[in-house]
Formats: structure tokens, C-alpha cells, sequence
């Protein structure tokens, strides 16, 4: 700009000064500083009162003729917080169901056509701490929206079937929890702050959806779901009246319970101080978290909690943004949040997505500024940041009829008064930096605050151990424990178990007769079940007495074969070859190790435990449990008469979800060669049917084609 | 607590993709009334406005699109449009600066110590490590001199502290946008702020900022499975066009693009002719369009930049990649399309709604609810812009334990009796259409939301008014079309597969 003027100079007084004035002009057009505001145009809050029906609902019912459409949103007193420890899940799956299974009158299946075929849609879910739920249609279709929330809340359906979709997308989600890191962040650090066990933190698992029934979904309903521990919101392009009127047909002939609602369990704080660390691989960045319990928005300390956390890392020019981020160039996500939450105590969390090598730089970052926070009163500047920031945007909860009525209903619900918003404001005014000190210090305590690294601790910088000492945090996804509560295996137990092995070795052709066999050929049709879709597999195996195993799967969208010459193996399939992987291979040697040849061929190989009889379909069976010998844990039945093989069951994968109890069902006992064999297997997964298998052939000890066993293009 | 799961981290992907700002819908009835509220000008350098007064609450919102993004790179740069969406918050030469004729002149000794320092590592092998050290100490030591100069966060600091809500930019293929919401009383400070940092922006902390989106890169890309899926999956489909690049540009990029770099990008694309402004609350138009005046006039009025001529060559094949991961199994599939200015755009848009979306959607229906084989089933089309000839884009989710080949497997079935004997009814053709239509009040319910959709109509099709008109290309949508486009579209020779197995050793 100096150049201009030296340009001007030369050209004229009159010149130099116009292009002065201009720039004089340009500089200041610019300067935020020299602008003024006027006062905020007024703030109309539409007045809606509260409607509670006989039956202790609540609506909050607000008109808005802006646009053709009704949006409501549905509050209900329940939550996760209330399921049995062995059924952590319960509460979703009901919600989930209630939704997707539909009502007597109108299937899930419907429900979902009728809805999306007018661009409407229902939707309801439960937390840890309250049901929730949002309603959205255009206006014309507003009372059949109504009307079908009424048949969901009041006579839901559960059918099975969308109870175990449910349970499949719990179950995908089960397995695939350690995938990304974030998510393992978030869930660690609650189950560190609140504990693992507690109704905040608790996660489902296989055992305990597998748990789950539709009897116990239909009792949840029943105890948990009544008009007076709901409110409902409705906000539109309708008439109040006509509105209040068409609630009242669906829902005022709905009793009331009369008995109190489940309340928030008690949280405890854990002075801990403890460094945690998860174990992510792949990632070529490290996560890395500080928390500690929140606080309840009716705290007193809560506009000071606010302000602090804007301060702290609650805005692009917090603390903890400027230093890592801004600064350093450390991290992309940098910052914090103070953890209030407005039905339960929530988790103050500071955090940072940072590349691996600077992890521990950062936590150390970290733990400076959260414990400055608590030592020295912020600037005076950055507390009138702060509050402007806070007080400016205040207008915000009011930008849309809809938040409005939310907002007023939430509160509400969680028992605030109706000026709480309506007051913020002067609490906020209120504070001090000196006072913001105190609550800091109430509120953060840096000594006991928990941290948590979630990376791949070969890459940082230097080992974790240089911070002292840390707890490894195990990702690893529970199985289900075995299906059977085995009683103590006593010398006796496991005598008579190895008697009944025998036995039923005896049964088909003889402990010597099966161990002289060289190899087993077969093949088997099988016909697959999976929840509606028919697959029609041809099977063929071959297995050898030195360790040679040859799987053939013929499938509708092409052949998988599955080789083990001894140590190594190979596949191959439809989207090409290669070595089997140690799952496979394991998955081979543990279904060998089940086999009647392996089993009764060499049953000093395994541990056989008697069980108490049981009867099935009729026929009373001894039971084995056998482990050992390769094999996790089976029990086989035998009939008790004859000691003939009834059925085998043990822990496997399903195709469709994680994992299942398989049950193989034996019948059609053939001889062949000097043994008897199955010609028909069933085979169920939990109880239901999966497959049936039919034998084409059994060839022992026959000719083998030496090019199965060979490497193809070795 | 359900955590963020794949499905999060794909959202967050998603949303970066553009996907917010795709897909405007309209319906019958109510629009004459709302286009007629609308105002526009054009300053004398190009630079558009639309305006619509909403006075129910004292607030309003904006948003500025600017015709550049992910799309506009090219080799060596990739990544610079959203380096610069970063850059748009670090300044000006008021904000943020207490001296800015020294920080300029140390500004350029940093641009000629990486210049120095690049060239060296230039000739890498035969580089001089001691001279390369010498270099980066350098470097290092003109950056530190800047940052003297800088007031950290000031940009940023001054809208929120006049109480700026959802302060936000997003960088798509298509576009780069700006946007938040402020009180109605500050509306000159809006002005001011936005006009200042498109005529005197200061790339200042450039390359510390340079690595924060590396950082970027990193969290999203790189360390999540889906992620790394995502990212092979674009660069497969696209071989010649830039929409291959993805949206956050390539590491080796990122780690040597230099500000005059930057600086050459925004001179070129950030002009007036190359953007349009939205602000739609409680503002008064003859107001809005006197601050325009005084504020953004003195934005670049030289020529827009030319549009990408490249065109994506027809494919020939399938192509399919497999990526094995310690993750649960996910597909990812695309098949060629034309872009939004085609005659049939709403005929692909009814296909991939009716097949992919909602609860009834053949996928989900098929997929999810009756075989249970997948528990996510997800199609779009416009992906990942929609300006040139893009993807009809899909997610199938398999169910633990179900391998990602027959999930895939059944979904070819799917589409395969979609084609031959099951095509598409009357009855999912108004679904869409009654959908369209909703969707389309959900997305202008907000201020914010209107101002997105008018500046992108304005942007992309050349008119806001595009906007409404939609609804009548939404109703003359035929189901023999759909099919056709069906036909056309949905065939394997036509897409790009991406599959992430499950990798041994990992939890199944």
C-alpha cells in the first residue's frame, strides 16, 4: 500500500491526497473494531402451555403454518439403565422392535411401506437413560401418523423374526466394535469413568443378546410403557385444537400405571488418576483422552462449567485447540467438553486425534492445560470471549418453533423449571474469573483424572512406561461361555464318560475297527437354510489318516475348495486362490477332531465327562461332554439303550451373526466297510433349523486321486 | 453407548463428500409463494446474491459456494482446495495480524526458505543430508519469525465471540462452501469478515496448517478401515478423471505443496464470477445488497477458471479390489452415471432411491430383512459430485459371519431380478416422488438449509430457481425410464467393486 502512496506523490497534491483519503478509507472499511451493533430485534417466544391428559401424558402442541409438514418428538421414561446384567441389550432390542416389528394392526413390513410411500417416518429408540422418539410427515397425513404411533406404543407386535434382525445388527455391530478407533475412544473412556458394570457404560454382548427373548421384550413393554411416563411434542402446519383432540382419540383411553417411573441408578466417583492404554493397530494416528465424571445441568456450577469448557477446548480458540492444533499442528480434532448433562451426570472429556509419533506430547499438553485451568484464573480476556460468545448465541435455542417446543418439553421432562433457559443468560453475566477458578477447581481434579491412549504403542516416541505405570485395557469380544453349566468333573464323572465314548464307539463298528482306517471319502448333499434363501451345496471330502484333508463345496455362485496336505494348505474359490489362513486351517482341525473316526478311533485322545441323561425327541440319551484332542468343547448324546450317536453340539460361527450353538442331529446309520456312519445329518443353529445333509457315498480306505493333494500350478 | 461405529466414520466421509449438499428436492404446492420471496443482484465484478427474508426469529444465515473443489486439482497439488477451506480462517491482513508489512516480508523469507529447502530435497538421493538439515533448521526458523507476527485463532475468535453458531467450511468434489449462523444485529460484521477474507486473505501458519490436514487425512482416511476402503475405491473408479483423487489429496502432495502454491490456487478459482452468497433470516434485502456493495465489490473480477475437460473414458470391465483388513467385512460399489444437467438426472436419482434407500427399498428389503445376510444397505446417485458424470453409489453391510463375496453374490441376484422380471412399479415410483417431495421441506426447513440449497442450484445448474423446478422433473419421471436408465446403468461392466474381508487372526 506504501508503494500507491510514493506513486500519488509524484503525480499531484491533489492526487496523493484523494488516493490518501481512499486508502485511509480501504484500511478502516475492514476494521471490525469500528463497527457497532444495534440492538437484538425481539425474541417472540410463542407461548405454549403444557396439556396433560387424565392419564398423566403431557403434550406440548405448537403451531407453525410455515411449511406443510408436522414434526414431533416423543419422550419416554426408560432406558438401558434398568436391564438385568445378564440381558444388557434388553431395553434397545425393545426399542428397536417396537419400531421395526409394528403393531398387530399393521406389520412392521407395512408400517415401513406405508410410511416411505408418503415421505413420513416414525422413529424410536432407547438410551441409557430415556426412550426417544421423532415423528415427521407432511400435514395431510398427520393424523394417520398419530394414529400408528398409538398402535406401536400401546400394542406392539414383537414378532421373532424382527427380533432376531435385531439381534443380527447388534451382533454385526458386536463384532465390529474394535474397528474403528474412535469408537473404541468414546466407549472406554465412559466405561472407565462411570465402571464397567454400571447401567452408563455397560455394552451388550453375544451372551447377553442371546439371552434375550420376545417374552422378556413383551414384559419390558408392559412394565416400562404407559401414557404417564410420556410426553409428546407436535409442532405444524395444523390447528392446536383439532391437534389436542386427535392425541386425545388415540392415547386418553390408555390408563395410567400409577406407579413410579425407574430413576437414574447412583454414579460414584472413582478416584483413580490412572493411565489406561488400548492397543490399535493400523492407524497412523493415536487417540488421546483425558475424563472424568460431569456434572447434572441443574448444578450450580453449571454456567460456569459452560464457560470453562468454551475456554478449555470448546471453540476454535480454546486452549487446548491453539496448543495442539493451532500452534503445534499436532492434531485435526483437538479440544474438550465440560460433560454436562441434563438427565444424569456426564463425562468431562478432553481430547486429540494425533499423529502417532507425538502422543505422548500431547497427553502431556493436555494434562498441562486441564491443570491450569485449575490453578490460575483465566484472563479476563478470555473470559469476555467467552460469555459474549455464550450470551450472543444465546438467541440460537430459539431459532426454530421446533427447538422451541423441544427444548421446553426436555427440560421439562427432566424436571427443570420452565425459566431455566429463560435465565441462563444471568447466570452467565454473573461470573467471574475468580469464581471460574472455584468451580475449576470443584469440578477438574487433575490428580485423580483418568487418561486413556488408544494406538499402536510401538510407533510413539517413547515407550508409556516413561509416564509410570499403565493398564492395559483388553479389546477382545467376549464369546458366550459354553452352553453348558458342566458339573465338577469328578474321577467318577470322567470314567463313566470315557465308558460311554467307548460305548459308542462300540455302537458303530469298534474302537479298533474306525482306528484302522487309512482315510474316509464322501460325498453329501446339503441344503442350507438361511432365513428364507435356499442353498443347495454339493459336498465333498476327503480325509486321510496322515494328516491330509480335502474339503470341496460346490455353491451357487461357484466351487471353494479347502486343501490341508499336513502342515500347510491352500484354497481355492470363485474370486481366486491362496493359502489357507491359521482360522482355517484351525476351523479344519477342530472339525476333524469332532469326527466319529477321530473320536472313536483314538478316544484316549480326549477328555470324556458324563453328564446327567436327557431325553430328546423321545429317546433318552446319555450325555458326554468331550474336550481335549483338538477339540474346544462338544457334548455328544447317545442313545443310553443302544449307544448309538443322537446328536453333537458345540459352539460355531453362524453364517448370518457371530457366533451360535450348533446342534448336528444324526440319523440313518449305514454300514460301511467295518463301521456304521450317519447317511443324514440336520443341523440346527440355536435351536433352529440351518441344514440337512444327505450321504451319496462313503468310500473307505478306496483309491485316492493324488492330484487333490497337489498345489495347483506347483 | 452404541460408540461410532464404521457406519460414523462413513458419515463423516459421506457428509465430506459433498452428500450435504447433493440431492434438493421439490413438491407441488406452497413454492410459488416461497421463489417469490426470493431476491437476487449481481455486484458489477459477477459476484451473485440471492437473498430471503425470514423474520420470525432475530437471526440469519449464509453460506458462500465457491465453484472449486477436489475436482479442480491436479497432479502435485491434490488436496489444495481444502488446504485452502483451512487457510480461509487464518486471516487477513486485519484480522490476525499486528504488523502486517514485517509479517509479509518474513512471509516471504518463509516461501523462499521452503523453496530452497524443496529443492534440495528435489534431488533426493543425491540430496546433502547436512545441507538438507541446514535447510530445514532454516525453515523452521523463518516460520517461528512469522508466527511473531500472528494472533493466533483471531479469525475465528471475533465471529464467535459476537456469538457465530456452527462456524463451518466443507471442501466437496464440486465445491468449496462457508457458512454459519449469526444474530440478525451483526449482520455488517458478516460483511465485513467474509468480504475481507476473500479480498485480503493472509496465508499465514500455512505449513503448520499443512500438517494439521494431514492430521485430517490421517484421522479420516488412513487409520479407519472403511476409510482406506473408501479412498481405494474412488481412486479405482475414476482412472482419468479428477474425481479420483479423492477429497483430502495425496500424503506426498500434502507434504511438499508450498503457499505460492495455495496462493496461485485461490487467485484462480476464488473469483467473483466463480462464487455465489446466500443469506437468508431475518435481513432486510436493499440492506443486504448495500453491504454487498461496500463490502465485497473489490473481490477479484477477473475471468472464472475453465471447467475440467477430462472425461471419464467408458469402462470396458469390472473392477474389483479386495482389501484385507483387521475389520468386519464391508462392500462398496459404483457404477457409472451422467451428471445433474442431464435430461434423465431425476431418472437415476428414482433408481438408486428405489433400490437403495429407507426400509422398503428393494435392498433392505431383500437384504437385510428377509435373508438377513446384511445389516446396512445404502445407494445414492451424484457420488461423489454430481457438476461432471459420476457414480451411482452403494454400501452393503454383511452380517457377522457372512463373508462380503455372497453378500455381494445375493446383491447381484437382487439386481439381476430387478432387470429381468421384477422392474420397478407405479407404486415405488410415486414412494420417490411423495419422498422428493418431503425431503425437499426438510432441507429448506432452516435458514441455513435454504441458503445451502439456493447458492448450490445457483452454482451448479445456473439458476436458483432450479430449485423449485425441480418438482416438474420429479413428476415426469416414468418408471419405463427408470428402467431403461436401470438397464443401462446397473451392469457389472459398468462398475467398480470394493471389498474389505476380514483379515485372519482378527476377531470374525
Amino acid at each position: 500500500m506504501r508503494r500507491y502512496v510514493s506513486m500519488a506523490q509524484i503525480a499531484g497534491a491533489l492526487v496523493l491526497l484523494a488516493a490518501a483519503a481512499g486508502i485511509a478509507a480501504a484500511q478502516d472499511l475492514w476494521d471490525h473494531g469500528r463497527l457497532s451493533y444495534p440492538e437484538l430485534g425481539e425474541i417472540r417466544i410463542p407461548k405454549v402451555e403444557p396439556v396433560r391428559l387424565q392419564n398423566g401424558m403431557v403434550l406440548y402442541i405448537l403451531e407453525d403454518h410455515d411449511f406443510p409438514t408436522v414434526r414431533g418428538n416423543l419422550l419416554v421414561r426408560v432406558g438401558g439403565m434398568v436391564d438385568p446384567a445378564d440381558k444388557v441389550g434388553l431395553a434397545r432390542l425393545t426399542g428397536e422392535v417396537l419400531r421395526s416389528g409394528g403393531s398387530a394392526k399393521t406389520p412392521g413390513d407395512d408400517l415401513d411401506r406405508m410410511l416411505e410411500s408418503r415421505g413420513a417416518s416414525i422413529e424410536f429408540s432407547i438410551g441409557s437413560s430415556e426412550g426417544n422418539g421423532s415423528l415427521w410427515s407432511l400435514k395431510e397425513d398427520a393424523a394417520k401418523i398419530i394414529s400408528l404411533l398409538a398402535e406401536l406404543l400401546r400394542a406392539p407386535a414383537f414378532p421373532e423374526d424382527k427380533l432376531e434382525l435385531a439381534k443380527t445388527e447388534i451382533r454385526r455391530e458386536i463384532a465390529g466394535r474394535n474397528d474403528e478407533p474412535m469408537g473404541i475412544v468414546f466407549r472406554e473412556m465412559s466405561e472407565i469413568v462411570y465402571g464397567s458394570d454400571h447401567p452408563y457404560a455397560r455394552e451388550p454382548e453375544y451372551a447377553t443378546i442371546g439371552a434375550i427373548t420376545r417374552e422378556d421384550l413383551v414384559a419390558f413393554h408392559k412394565e416400562h410403557f404407559h401414557p404417564d411416563r410420556m410426553y409428546l411434542t407436535l409442532v405444524g402446519d395444523f390447528d392446536a385444537k383439532a391437534m389436542r383432540k386427535t392425541v386425545e382419540r388415540y392415547f386418553s383411553d390408555w390408563p395410567a400405571s400409577g406407579k413410579a417411573a425407574p430413576t437414574e441408578p447412583p454414579v460414584a466417583v472413582k478416584p483413580a488418576g490412572k493411565l489406561y492404554y488400548a492397543e490399535k493397530t493400523g492407524m497412523t494416528n493415536a487417540w488421546v483422552v483425558a475424563g472424568e465424571l460431569g456434572i447434572r445441568a441443574d448444578h450450580p456450577d453449571y454456567a460456569a462449567m459452560d464457560v470453562l469448557g468454551e475456554i478449555l477446548g470448546g471453540s476454535f480458540s480454546s486452549r487446548l485447540f491453539n496448543e495442539i492444533r493451532t500452534k503445534r499442528g499436532l492434531a485435526y480434532a483437538a479440544g474438550s467438553s465440560p460433560g454436562i448433562d441434563f438427565a444424569r451426570r456426564g463425562v468431562f472429556v478432553a481430547f486429540a486425534g494425533t499423529r502417532t509419533d507425538s502422543a505422548l506430547v500431547v497427553l502431556d499438553l493436555m494434562r498441562r492445560e486441564i491443570k491450569r485451568i485449575t490453578e490460575e484464573p483465566v484472563t479476563d480476556a478470555e473470559l469476555e470471549t467467552a460469555r459474549s460468545a455464550i450470551l450472543n448465541r444465546d438467541v440460537f435455542k430459539y431459532a426454530t418453533k421446533g427447538q422451541i417446543v423441544s427444548r421446553m418439553a426436555y427440560l421439562d421432562f427432566h424436571g427443570y423449571p420452565v425459566d431455566f433457559t429463560a435465565r441462563y443468560p444471568e447466570k452467565v453475566r454473573g461470573l467471574t474469573t475468580s469464581l471460574l477458578l472455584e468451580a475449576a477447581k470443584r469440578n477438574i481434579h487433575p490428580e485423580t483424572l483418568d487418561f486413556l491412549l488408544v494406538g499402536e504403542q510401538g510407533q510413539f516416541a517413547q515407550p508409556l512406561s516413561s509416564l509410570g505405570a499403565y493398564e492395559t485395557i483388553d479389546l477382545t469380544i467376549p464369546e458366550p461361555k459354553a452352553s453348558v453349566d458342566a458339573p465338577e468333573a469328578t474321577p467318577e464323572a470322567l470314567a463313566q464318560g470315557m465308558k460311554l465314548l467307548e460305548k459308542a464307539a462300540a455302537a458303530t463298528g469298534g474302537t479298533a475297527a474306525w482306528a484302522k482306517i487309512r482315510s474316509i471319502q464322501q460325498e453329501a448333499d446339503l441344503a442350507v437354510t438361511v432365513q428364507g434363501m435356499n442353498l443347495s451345496i454339493a459336498l465333498r471330502s476327503v480325509r486321510t489318516a496322515d494328516g491330509k484333508d480335502f474339503v470341496s463345496q460346490k455353491l451357487p455362485f461357484g466351487e471353494v475348495v479347502l486343501v490341508r496336505d499336513g502342515q500347510s494348505g491352500w484354497k481355492s474359490t470363485p474370486q481366486g486362490s491362496g493359502d489357507l489362513t491359521p482360522d482355517e486351517i484351525s476351523e479344519i482341525l477342530e472339525d476333524r477332531a469332532r469326527d466319529f473316526w477321530s473320536l472313536f478311533g483314538n478316544p484316549g485322545a480326549y477328555t470324556a465327562q458324563a453328564l446327567p441323561p436327557e431325553e430328546v425327541e423321545g429317546r433318552l440319551c446319555d450325555r458326554i461332554l468331550i474336550s481335549g484332542g483338538g477339540l474346544d468343547q462338544a457334548i455328544l448324546y447317545v442313545d443310553a439303550e443302544s449307544g448309538e450317536p443322537v446328536q453333537m453340539r458345540y459352539q460355531g460361527q453362524a453364517p448370518q451373526g457371530g457366533p451360535t450353538e450348533v446342534t448336528e442331529v444324526f440319523d440313518d446309520f449305514r454300514a460301511e466297510g467295518p463301521v456304521k456312519v450317519p447317511h443324514s445329518t440336520r443341523t440346527l443353529h440355536n435351536g433352529q433349523p440351518f441344514a440337512t445333509g444327505t450321504v451319496k457315498s462313503v468310500s473307505i480306505d478306496g483309491t485316492i486321486d493324488p492330484k487333490l493333494f497337489t498345489r495347483p500350478g506347483s | 453407548m452404541r460408540g461410532a461405529s464404521y457406519a460414523l466414520a462413513l458419515l463423516v466421509l459421506l457428509a465430506t463428500a459433498g452428500e450435504a449438499l447433493a440431492e434438493p428436492k421439490a413438491g407441488r404446492g406452497g413454492f410459488a409463494a416461497l421463489e417469490g420471496q426470493v431476491r437476487e443482484f449481481t455486484l458489477p465484478n459477477g459476484l451473485k446474491f440471492i437473498v430471503l427474508e425470514r423474520h420470525d426469529v432475530p437471526i440469519f444465515s449464509y453460506q458462500t459456494i465457491v465453484n472449486a473443489g477436489a475436482v479442480d486439482e491436479v497432479a502435485g497439488v491434490t488436496g489444495i482446495a481444502h488446504m485452502f477451506e483451512h487457510m480461509a480462517f487464518k486471516g487477513t491482513t486485519h484480522v490476525g495480524a499486528t504488523d502486517i508489512e514485517k509479517e509479509s516480508e518474513v512471509l516471504d523469507a518463509v516461501d523462499a526458505a521452503y523453496a530452497a529447502l524443496r529443492a534440495e530435497r528435489w534431488k533426493r538421493r543425491d540430496a546433502d543430508p547436512a545441507r538438507l538439515e541446514d535447510l530445514e533448521a532454516a525453515f523452521k526458523a523463518a516460520q517461528a519469525e512469522a508466527d511473531g507476527f500472528v494472533v493466533s485463532n483471531e479469525f475465528s475468535k471475533v465471529l464467535e465471540e459476537q456469538g457465530a453458531q456452527n462456524l463451518n467450511a466443507g471442501t466437496a468434489a464440486d465445491v468449496t462452501m462457508y457458512a454459519y449462523n449469526l444474530p440478525s444485529n451483526r449482520l455488517e460484521l458478516w460483511a465485513l469478515t467474509e468480504s475481507d477474507r476473500l479480498v485480503n486473505p493472509v496465508l499465514r501458519e500455512f505449513y503448520k496448517e499443512r500438517d494439521v490436514v494431514i492430521e485430517e487425512r490421517s484421522m479420516r482416511i488412513e487409520s479407519t478401515p472403511s476409510g482406506r476402503l473408501f479412498e481405494n475405491f474412488v481412486q479405482t473408479a475414476f482412472v482419468a478423471h479428477p474425481y479420483g483423487n479423492g477429497l483430502v489429496g495425496h500424503r506426498s502432495d500434502l507434504e511438499s505443496f508450498s503457499r505460492s502454491q495455495a496462493e496461485a490456487f485461490r487467485k484462480e478459482h476464488y473469483v467473483a464470477k466463480n462464487m455465489t452468497i446466500a443469506v437468508v433470516g431475518d435481513v432486510d434485502a436493499k440492506q443486504v445488497e448495500a453491504l454487498a456493495q461496500k463490502y465485497f465489490s473489490a473481490v477479484s473480477a477477473a475471468p472464472a477458471p475453465p471447467p475440467v475437460e477430462t472425461v471419464e473414458p467408458p469402462q470396458a470391465a469390472e473392477r474389483r479390489i479386495v482389501m484385507e483388513d483387521e475389520a468386519q467385512p464391508l462392500v462398496f460399489f459404483g457404477y457409472h452415471m451422467p451428471d445433474l444437467n442431464d435430461p434423465d438426472f431425476q431418472s437415476y436419482k428414482a433408481l438408486a432411491d428405489i433400490v437403495g434407500s429407507g426400509r422398503s427399498g428393494r435392498l433392505y428389503t431383500s437384504l437385510v430383512k428377509e435373508k438377513k445376510i446384511a445389516v446396512q444397505t445404502f445407494m445414492t446417485a451424484g457420488f461423489p459430485g454430481e457438476k461432471y458424470p459420476n457414480l451411482m453409489f452403494g454400501v452393503l453391510v454383511p452380517s457377522a459371519g457372512v463373508d462380503p463375496d455372497s453378500a455381494l453374490a445375493l446383491y447381484d441376484a437382487e439386481i439381476a431380478r430387478l432387470l429381468a422380471d421384477k422392474p420397478i412399479t407405479a407404486e415405488e415410483l410415486d414412494g420417490f416422488k411423495t419422498r422428493a417431495q418431503a425431503d425437499f421441506w426438510k432441507k429448506i426447513g432452516s435458514n441455513g438449509g435454504m441458503a445451502e440449497q439456493l447458492s448450490y442450484y445457483q452454482m451448479m445448474t445456473g439458476d436458483w430457481r432450479n430449485l423449485f423446478r425441480e418438482v416438474d422433473e420429479v413428476q415426469a419421471v416414468t418408471t419405463e425410464k427408470v428402467m431403461e436408465v436401470a438397464r443401462e446403468t446397473l451392469r457389472k461392466d459398468n462398475r467398480t467393486v470394493a471389498v474389505l474381508r476380514n483379515r485372519a487372526g482378527s476377531a470374525s
